[in-house]
């Protein structure tokens, strides 16, 4: 649980730097996770992780811009920024869901304990931390209830993880290179890698703001005033394991107040999805089964590499075989779509400029509130001959 | 002017600070696992008052041994009890049958089963139990004081291995059977453990 947890701190805040962290990856290069995942259905980790994949995707779509007037000149700067979130009290907790039989009375009794009160047979889902919440509620299950069948014995008092009592997290800190364009054009890119075991992390962000104001004379050049668009895709990949991409469009307005003072501001929609797979200890991925889901595929139809694996599988089953949830007892992957919270966001910040430096600050409104601040410095700048500008 | 310019700077350079030095990022790397430990203690040919007791080895359960070297503290929450058969020696009906009390303690041993000095830790108790009530339900749950759940934070280090007891005192009213040919029961605990 702890490596997982490690890895997915590496995607928060990779670095530029290198970085490694522990993980392990079968042969098909999916990371295999410990035993103590067997608490986490797909549907359930999904839930327990969604906000932590909000905040991965807000931080990738933040500082793509400051200033909204941009120069008619060629020219190369660098960005580097952070950003934090904060998490709300709804991001705290997600519906986990039961196993079928819970809240069939004829086959089991159950009973939780909220908030000091003991609530029986509860169905369908229940109320659990995700990844940044509190304390979980175990349920307590009887199985068979009298004269029942002994096969609902499988249905056991069933735990669930715990989150970690976190209300601000930092995320991904952003290393841009920043090209100019004469056509007022700024363009925007980040690379972040870290190694992971033998894999390697990658985070590849294109992004790219273009001034609008100028081609429909909305301000007068003494306002120093300005309005833009502003465009991001990005993809992050780590073996067969991660593949997610975000992408942000959204429109930002600056206004300059002399001596390098500026105040701007953007409204940003955004989408972050992907896949997020792995395999449970000695598991295989879901197409080693067969059409039906549930029965593994016959030895000879594995891959050579895999076929080693294949006893173990069979003898890690029998560890699970009680478990509550038939995806845990029959090993299946862990394996669900990345989603995030957040589909737009509001921003204001400033920014105040000093020689080829900047310094800007901005805070905003999206489904994790945030501030990103960060410095900008911009090397060397031509004008549109050619010739330095500067 | 300049003193503006340095003002912003300050400010802006100030706000960072204050916004970024307020995560928890290293928050995250603790993992907080709950886990459920089961007892199933047998009163066997007794006459109440008396005691049965369940002896459990943590090493028991995959939950436990993936993490043991890392636990930074664990917690008891609370307790499920529940009666899944009783006889008395005259076959008393289950509706008659009404404990004064039935009360339950945890006692940290050695591995081979000798109790460590001092250390036996009431964890609740239940007052007029009526056995048809705790017949094969759910419902009866202990929540374990905080102050009391946190005891066993530094034992679990040092002994994974628990003598569960309950102690069944006399029955409420006369001319009843106190003699039990069995009383099989069963307790689910819920512990939190943290990890480093």
């Amino acid at each position: 649980m702890k490596r997982i947890i490690q890895l997915l701190i590496v995607l928060t805040i990779a670095s530029t730097l290198s970085y490694t962290a522990k993980a392990e990856f079968n042969k098909d290069g999916v990371l295999e996770v410990p035993g103590d995942f067997n608490l986490f259905t797909s549907k359930n980790l999904q839930g327990y992780t969604k906000p932590l994949f909000t905040t991965i995707g807000q931080g990738a779509q933040s500082n793509l811009f400051t200033i909204a007037s941009y120069k008619e000149s060629y020219s190369i700067g660098m960005d580097f920024s952070l950003s934090s979130t904060i998490i709300p009290g709804s991001q705290q907790v997600y519906d986990a869901v039961l196993p079928a039989a819970f809240g069939d009375t004829t086959r089991m009794d159950n009973a939780v304990y909220l908030n000091g009160k003991i609530v029986r047979n509860i169905k369908g889902t229940v109320e659990q931390p995700t990844i940044y919440g509190g304390s979980s509620n175990a349920i307590y299950v009887v199985a068979p209830v009298r004269g029942g069948d002994p096969a609902d014995s499988i249905y056991k008092t069933i735990a669930f993880n715990e989150g970690t009592n976190i209300n601000t997290m930092a995320s991904l800190p952003a290393f841009q290179l920043v090209f100019g364009l004469p056509t007022r054009t700024e363009l925007r890119f980040r690379y972040l890698g870290a190694p992971v075991d033998d894999q390697m992390y990658s985070h590849l962000a294109i992004s790219a703001n273009q001034q609008l104001d100028h081609w429909m004379n909305m301000f007068d050049e003494k306002d120093n005033m300005a309005l833009a668009l502003n465009a991001s895709y990005q993809f992050m990949t780590l073996a067969e394991t991660i593949d997610m991409n975000s992408w942000a469009v959204g429109l930002h307005f600056s206004k300059g107040f002399g001596d390098g003072f500026s105040l701007y501001g953007g409204l940003q929609v955004e989408d972050l999805s992907g896949t997020f797979s792995m395999v449970r200890q000695n598991g295989y991925q879901a197409n080693y089964y067969q059409e039906d889901g549930k029965t593994l595929k016959s030895i000879s139809a594995i891959p050579q590499e895999q076929q080693l694996n294949y006893a173990a599988h069979v003898a890690a089953r029998k560890h699970v075989e009680t478990n509550p949830y038939e995806e845990v007892r029959l090993l299946k992957p862990l394996s669900f779509d990345i989603e995030s919270f957040t589909s737009w966001r509001f921003t204001v910040g400033a920014a105040y400029e000093y020689g080829i430096m900047e310094l800007h600050l901005d805070m905003g409104y999206a489904s994790q509130m945030f501030v990103n601040g960060g410095l900008r410095l911009r090397f060397k700048e031509w004008a549109n001959s050619s010739t330095p500008a500067e | 002017m300049k003193n503006l310019k340095s003002l912003l700077a300050a400010l802006l350079i100030a706000a960072g600070v204050i916004g970024f030095s307020s995560c928890d990022v290293t928050n995250i790397s603790d993992v907080v696992l709950q886990m459920t430990v089961d007892f199933d203690p047998i009163f066997e040919n007794k006459m109440v008052p008396d005691s049965s007791i369940d002896l459990t080895d943590l090493n028991d359960y995959e939950t436990y041994r993936d993490n043991k070297d890392k636990i930074e503290d664990a917690t008891i929450l609370h307790f499920n009890y529940r009666i899944d058969e009783i006889r008395t020696e005259n076959n008393m009906h289950i509706d008659s049958i009404v404990f004064e009390s039935v009360n339950f303690y945890l006692i940290p041993t050695t591995s081979n089963g000798t109790r460590l000095p001092g250390q036996r830790f009431k964890l609740g108790e239940f007052k007029n139990l009526h056995v048809s009530d705790y017949y094969k339900t759910a419902k009866h749950i202990i929540e374990v004081p905080s102050e009391l759940g946190n005891l066993i934070s530094e034992q679990i280090k040092a002994t994974p291995y628990f003598v569960f007891v309950t102690e069944y005192s006399g029955l409420v009213g006369e001319n009843v059977d106190n003699k039990f040919d069995h009383i099989v029961s069963h307790m689910d605990m819920v512990l939190r453990v943290r990890t480093k």
